[in-house]
């Protein structure tokens, strides 16, 4: 959620959204998440749900890389708010669902069972066109890859854009 | 002559029975969207796919063979993730293994090998997932997807028998359905990158729909041969 919101605020800012390095913390936590979903036998029918979004996550924050704080436009900023709203209200939820079944306890744990069943069944159910929606706002924006970005990206490409624009920056702070 | 085909667009270039008549429609096979979305050809696929002006179709039997390959190699990925040793893996009996499916295992292998930590080779698995699930929304799921599925009107049973000589039974579905779709299309132009299975045979495969379909014929390509076609491209 801290790297979401990181982004929000750089996109708020037309700064630039992420860096190589962003990505690499990304995928950073993408697999430290997914590895914890893993480790927990009650958590692990989460597991492509989770992968699903975490591999979204990825590709939004690699497209972001070749974009700098000029090209910002509101499209990303909204792309990636219902990015984190859908982290935030059905990934995570399905998640604390989850948690909450395995570790209720006490009088009402009952009530708690049915609660949280219902809702992570819920979630199950619509997380299909849920994420189908995400995708689509993303992709209308120009935060999704074509195939070809991939290779791209792991070459270096998107790279040149910003390191262009920061030896910009920088000829432009030594000259002042 | 065709009595249902209407060529109604594209431009004749040819009167050989192998050289594209009409280039505004095509069918595909499963082995160039494969190409396309791993990037397996020196970018003839990608140059059919999305820059070519035609409108790009294909058959539930290409639709569901993508799924299928889609999800035993994500098996694959997850099976090779999960092994904290390379040398030691080997596909799991659970999955069902083209010799597609080990010819990119192993390419895969080999790759991951050259790789220098464990973070990189999780990177790699990584990112050949996501360019699987992004090449399939691509293609077949988004707004703005590259190809329409077709599904069959009148699969011809009598054809499907007559190339029984294709050993696939995927791709002897493939050609009934391209046939079909070419009865009631302005083409009949079927692109493939099985050279044994469909090139190396296209000209008995095209006889044999010829003889059983209301249909002159149905073309087979590779995707340079017949963007090499073009006049317009």
């Amino acid at each position: 959620m801290k790297l979401i919101d990181d982004i929000e605020g750089a996109l708020n800012f037309n700064r630039n959204p992420a860096r190589r390095e962003t990505y690499d913390e990304a995928t950073e936590i993408a697999k430290d998440l997914k590895k914890q979903v893993l480790s927990a036998d009650s958590l692990e029918e989460n597991y492509e749900y989770v992968n699903d979004f975490v591999q979204l996550f990825e590709d939004v924050v690699m497209m972001l890389v070749g974009i700098d704080g000029s090209e910002v436009e509101n499209g990303h900023q909204t792309a990636i708010s219902e990015l984190e709203d859908f982290y935030r209200d059905e990934v995570w939820l399905m998640v604390a669902h989850s948690l909450s079944l395995e570790t209720a306890k006490g009088p009402n744990r009952g009530d708690i069972y049915d609660w949280s069943s219902a809702n992570r069944d819920n979630l199950k159910s619509s997380f299909a066109d849920s994420l189908k929606t995400k995708k689509e706002i993303c992709d209308s924006v120009g935060l999704l890859p074509d195939i070809d970005d991939y290779e791209r990206f792991e070459q270096g490409e998107f790279d040149e854009a910003v390191d262009e624009f920061m030896q910009v920056v920088d000829g432009r702070v030594s000259r002042e | 002559m065709s009595l249902c085909r209407l060529l109604t667009g594209g431009s004749r270039v040819s009167s050989s029975s192998y050289d594209p008549s009409v280039f505004s429609e095509v069918f595909y096979d499963t082995s160039v969207l494969l190409n396309y979305v791993l990037g397996q050809d020196d970018g003839e696929s990608k140059g059919l796919l999305k820059d070519h002006s035609s409108d790009n179709y294909t058959g539930s039997t290409v639709e569901r063979e993508f799924n299928d390959i889609k999800e035993r190699r994500e098996k694959v990925l997850k099976s090779i993730y999960a092994c904290d040793d390379l040398s030691s893996w080997s596909p799991p009996s659970t999955i069902d293994m083209s010799p597609n499916d080990e010819g990119w295992c192993a390419d895969l292998l080999h790759e991951l090998d050259q790789l220098g930590s464990r973070d990189d080779i999780e990177d790699r698995l990584e990112l050949e997932e996501r360019k699987f699930k992004r090449g399939l929304d691509t293609l077949f799921e988004m707004n703005g997807k590259l190809i329409d599925t077709v599904w069959p009107n009148n699969l011809d049973a009598m054809l499907l028998s007559r190339i029984s000589f294709i050993k696939n039974n995927n791709d002897r579905h493939v050609v009934c359905e391209s046939a079909d779709w070419a009865c009631s299309s302005e083409a009949d132009n079927l692109i493939t990158t099985d050279e044994n299975d469909l090139l190396d045979q296209r000209q008995r495969i095209s006889d044999v729909v010829d003889q059983n379909r209301d249909l002159e014929t149905l073309h087979i390509f590779s995707p340079s041969e017949f963007t090499s076609q073009d006049p317009d491209a």
